[in-house]
């Protein structure tokens, strides 16, 4: 099943290709130490005889070269994970203002719910709609405490701070209803700050837009 | 010999007065193990209320209390303290010690932390509950407006008492690691729980500081009435920068002693060397710089910068080479030798397990991109338990069953053990396996509803928490079955005698660690047992230990030679200090009869020492036989204070980072930042500049009094020194007083609140300074300062040269920009 925006596509395939990587990683060394604690489980002997180290003794074992190159191997491989997600990082986060048909609500977070505020200047508390189709543009902000703005299923996700606002942005493909919801401690009514996401058919958007602008 | 004269005190006295390293280590196990009761059973709650969608087992305020608590106990109360139980234990046997440095300090941090643990336990009984914020204290949740319960204060203050604790344990262990070494153990040669610790202790010794200061900030604004976390110039921001500035070095803090533990067992249980022991120690210096320039990792969400935010997301990542080579390493370790599943080495195979998981898991949330969907969620949740409780407190497990016969002398039922140790393993990845399968639910949400489909999942990790806890009962048991019954353990159980001292002595040590009138020497050809007169005579063959009776301290003023040993190794000054502490601290919150009780047993506390010292009732001969250069040039109290002072660097800084934080935020939201001259006298700054400056240079008259025994110099100096100190005291509570007449208040705005909190921190430092010189005054009147033995005004002449040179960043922070 294909995800319900653009953003929660680009996270999904990044985070399959991140659990690939670390299971075969993990699955390689976990095959190593299992290898070598039975290769070298000590046979019931009474005695283990003297072990190699002793106090007072300098000596190293192993090599330097094995040193380096588990370095090097390890810092291909993670690197190579970290500038993997640069790419879906510049998506994720490039605000489309340049877009005309972009939508542009104003967020506020506060306890315990959101206000979303339309370009027409009127609000809807604990639901926002859009058109489906449309990049939505988001200027997060909060009225009291620290929030974090997040739409899971679309894996969008920005901290709504007093003071300060943060942008973010999403488009939802198909009509639907999601849920919005808060991911940082914010009180004792955190549990149920929750809206509602109604992704729209852009005519029916329009519809309710006009009625909504010209209520009263 | 020693222990006769203690069989015939009370051992309730022993147990409350002892400053003996084993017996602090004894006190620190048992109570971070009731810690970890409290803090597991508080899971437990909630985990019942997680366990099926719309439950009501617990109110929201409840649960957040419950959350918030567990999380701090955990962290600070739990596994820090339980490393220390190991660390003060057998780290002075490991590197060749008697005894800590200052063995009544070692009891001081023991002490404060047990006042800090009452003080937190009691914040849950004082009005309105206790902090419920979230262990993260997220600002400006944390506010009184926000959050008006009394106990989020107790709470706060209750921590300042423990990092106070974990400070003074900090600079004891330093000063013990770097000096007090047997001849001939180098660095290197020491297991790697010595080595970890004393890199741990590098790490506190700046983290800690650097968390008290966001604390004393919270405190004077929940208190006082600041507005540090209130105002738009502080704020959300502020806070998160100085916290997670701490909370990374806090999460190596927290693994790398179970780490260390599960090294040293793999290599015991195979009979090999560890496998590039430099390469490992290298890898742990370079994860413990990186852990300073990674703490935006946790602030990838807030707004900050792209290019700040990828910079960090390469240092996060740069974190898993070192922490990936040390892993590999240890597994190399195991390779050719021949291994025993002893219970340690099970559990310290199983540390290893759930770190390398913890630490692919790991690996997710360094990516900025993934953390859209991560922050915040029970991924994390399951990240932090698996490297935290999976690496480190499973290492710290495998450490008590390891060193176990060696503090009780008793052996374990090895069958209880492996049985635990399943338990253990299974109810672990039950209970935190899934969480990663809820990478959608936020965490600390008391109530999900039926719709999401977390319900099953939920189930499973409370079922698999009880199983977890379950396993801590059998623990429990074996422990207590152990002492009552256990056969008894001879001196090395393991077969580990040549891999580190403690095995080499009797089960467990006598007062003094090692046979009566020798200490361990480390030869070529290994580890010797050497009269101490063969030692203190000459050169040792083989060995480079440059000795002489100047260099020895703590040696009685009465010339008695450094074995003798004298008097009692009881004080009881720091426990009845710690009492006054936390009796004057509950007493803001439960009457002001405590409070009055609490500064009067404080206040006598001081008293008490300072005539224990003056009389010289308390001795413990220990002496640093093996020191190398640079150590060999200062004694243990200079040395001390110089670590004290790099501590308050971590103090200082993170509040002058503040400051400018403040400053720089000032500009943009349009706050009218006071002109010089405009709210406070340029003059009296320059006088107080002035009075200050003066004083360094009559301590400097005084230090060189003392070293030349002109002893007419050296107390004119320390009284001139007091007087300008008292006096620059009284000019300053004067301006305050001035202030307080024009309306400008702790709360008036955030220039305000940040010239009050620093000016009064550095002025606290001032009036602790006069209250030492008290002391030094009467010791030097009573002629107790010679040119050989002045180490005390020598170590105050350091403190005070620290405390001008805070005001002379302060003065033109404040009066002149």
């Amino acid at each position: 099943m294909a995800a319900p925006a653009p953003s929660a596509d680009i996270w999904h395939s990044l985070f399959n290709f991140y659990l690939t990587s670390a299971i075969t990683i993990s699955a390689v060394v976990f095959a190593i130490m299992i290898y070598v604690l039975i290769r070298y489980r000590s046979r019931g002997e009474a005695n283990p005889g003297d072990p190699e180290y002793r106090i007072g003794d300098l000596s190293q074992r192993g090599s330097v070269k094995v040193a380096i190159a588990l370095t090097i191997i390890l810092g291909v491989l993670f690197l190579g994970l970290t500038t993997s997600t640069f790419s879906a990082m510049e998506f994720m986060e490039e605000i489309p203002e340049d877009n005309p048909d972009a939508l542009h609500i104003k967020v506020l977070a506060f306890q315990w719910g959101w206000r979303f505020t339309y370009p027409n200047g009127k609000t809807l508390t604990g639901e926002l709609r859009v058109p489906a189709g449309v990049p939505v543009i988001l200027e997060i902000t909060s009225q009291d405490v620290f929030h974090t703005f997040s739409i899971p299923a679309f894996k969008v996700k920005k901290d709504a701070i007093p003071g300060r606002i943060n942008y973010a942005w999403f488009e939802g493909k198909y009509a639907g209803e999601y849920t919005i919801r808060c991911y940082e401690l914010c009180g004792v009514g955190h549990a149920e700050m929750l809206a509602r996401l109604l992704v729209m058919e852009p005519e029916q958007f329009e519809k309710w837009y006009e009625e909504f602008s010209s209520k009263g | 010999m020693e222990g006769k004269e203690q069989t015939r005190v009370n051992p309730l006295i022993v147990w409350l007065f002892t400053t003996n390293h084993k017996n602090v280590g004894i006190l620190y196990l048992v109570t971070s193990l009731y810690f970890l009761v409290v803090a597991g059973i508080l899971a437990l709650t909630f985990r019942i209320q997680l366990t099926v969608p719309e439950n009501n087992f617990l109110t929201a305020s409840a649960y957040n209390q419950a959350v918030t608590a567990h999380g701090l106990f955990m962290l600070l109360w739990v596994v820090t303290p339980l490393a220390s139980a190991f660390a003060n234990y057998v780290i002075p046997i490991q590197i060749g010690a008697k005894d800590m440095a200052f063995p009544r300090l070692n009891a001081l941090s023991y002490w404060l932390y047990l006042a800090s643990g009452i003080m937190a336990l009691s914040s849950f009984f004082a009005p309105g509950g206790t902090a419920d914020w979230g262990w993260t204290t997220y600002a400006p949740l944390n506010t009184l407006q926000y959050s008006p319960q009394a106990g989020g204060s107790l709470m706060g203050l209750a921590i300042i008492i423990l990092l106070s604790s974990s400070i003074v344990a900090t600079i004891n262990f330093m000063v013990t690691i770097f000096r007090l070494r047997a001849p001939g153990m180098k660095l290197m040669l020491l297991p790697l729980f010595s080595i970890f610790w004393l890199v741990t202790i590098f790490l506190m010794l700046w983290a800690f500081p650097a968390f008290l200061a966001p604390l004393i900030l919270l405190v004077a604004d929940r208190v006082l009435g600041t507005v540090f976390f209130t105002s738009p110039e502080g704020g959300a921001l502020l806070w998160d920068h100085l916290l997670w500035f701490f909370g990374h070095p806090e999460v190596y803090i927290l693994l790398l002693p179970g780490l260390a533990i599960t090294g040293d067992i793999l290599a015991v249980f195979s009979g090999r060397k560890l496998y590039a022991k430099k390469v490992i120690v290298g890898a742990l210096i370079v994860a413990a710089i990186l852990s300073y320039i990674v703490w935006v990792h946790h602030m990838f969400m807030t707004g900050i910068h792209p290019g700040l935010r990828e910079a960090f997301n390469i240092t996060t990542e740069l974190i898993s080479i070192p922490f990936g080579v040390i892993t590999i390493s240890y597994i190399l370790t195991l390779v050719g030798g021949k291994i025993r599943f002893t219970t340690p080495m099970l559990f310290a195979i199983g540390a290893l397990a759930l770190f390398i998981i913890g630490g692919a898991s790991g690996v997710f949330n360094s990516s900025v991109a993934l953390n859209f969907g991560m922050r915040g969620t029970f991924w994390v949740v399951g990240h932090f338990h698996y490297t935290i409780v999976g690496g480190g407190i499973t290492g710290l497990i495998a450490g008590l069953y390891y060193w176990w016969p060696k503090m009780t002398g008793r052996m374990f039922n090895e069958k209880l053990g492996k049985l635990h140790f399943i338990i253990y393993m299974i109810g672990f990845n039950l209970l935190y396996f899934p969480m990663h399968a809820l990478y959608d639910m936020p965490r600390r949400i008391y109530v999900y509803e039926a719709a999401t489909g977390w319900g099953p999942i939920n189930m499973l990790i409370t079922m698999g928490g009880f199983l977890f806890g379950a396993s801590f009962i059998l623990f429990f048991w074996i422990l207590l079955d152990s002492l009552r019954r256990g056969p008894v353990a001879s001196d090395d159980p393991w077969n580990a005698k040549n891999y580190s001292i403690e095995w080499n002595v009797p089960s467990p040590p006598p007062e003094f660690n090692f046979p009566e009138g020798k200490v361990p020497v480390i030869t070529a050809q290994g580890l010797e047992f050497r009269s101490i007169n063969e030692i203190v005579g000459g050169p040792v063959s083989g060995i480079s230990a440059r000795i002489g009776p100047s260099k020895a301290p703590n040696i009685p003023a009465n010339g008695g030679t450094p074995m003798e040993h004298h008097g009692p190794h009881l004080s009881p000054w720091p426990f009845v200090l710690s009492m006054g502490v936390a009796m004057t601290l509950l007493g803001l919150f439960f009457g002001p009869g405590l409070l009055i009780l609490g500064l009067a047993v404080f206040i006598g506390s001081l008293v008490g020492w300072g005539w224990e010292d003056l009389k010289e009732r308390f001795h413990v001969a220990i002496e640093a036989l093996g020191e190398k250069w640079p150590f060999d040039k200062v004694e243990n109290h200079t040395f001390a204070m110089w670590v004290f002072v790099f501590g308050e660097i971590g103090l200082f800084g993170p509040l002058f980072m503040a400051y400018f934080f403040v400053r720089a935020n000032a500009s943009l939201t349009g706050f009218a930042w006071p002109l010089p001259g405009q709210i406070h006298d340029i003059t009296l700054g320059a006088l107080n500049t002035i009075l200050l400056f003066t004083s360094g240079l009559t301590m400097s008259l005084a230090l060189i009094g003392a070293k030349r025994g002109e002893e007419g110099l050296l107390r004119a100096g320390l009284v001139a020194t007091f007087i300008l100190g008292a006096v620059f005291l009284a000019v300053k509570g004067f301006e305050w007083s001035e202030l307080f007449a024009e309306g400008i208040t702790f709360g008036s705005d955030i220039s305000a609140s940040l010239y009050y909190v620093l000016t009064g921190i550095h002025g606290a430092h001032v009036l602790a300074g006069l209250i030492a010189l008290i002391y030094l005054i009467i010791k030097a009147y009573k002629g107790g300062f010679s040119p050989h033995r002045h180490v005390g005004v020598e170590a105050f002449a350091i403190y005070w040269g620290m405390v001008d040179a805070v005001w002379m960043f302060l003065f033109p922070l404040f009066y002149l920009i």
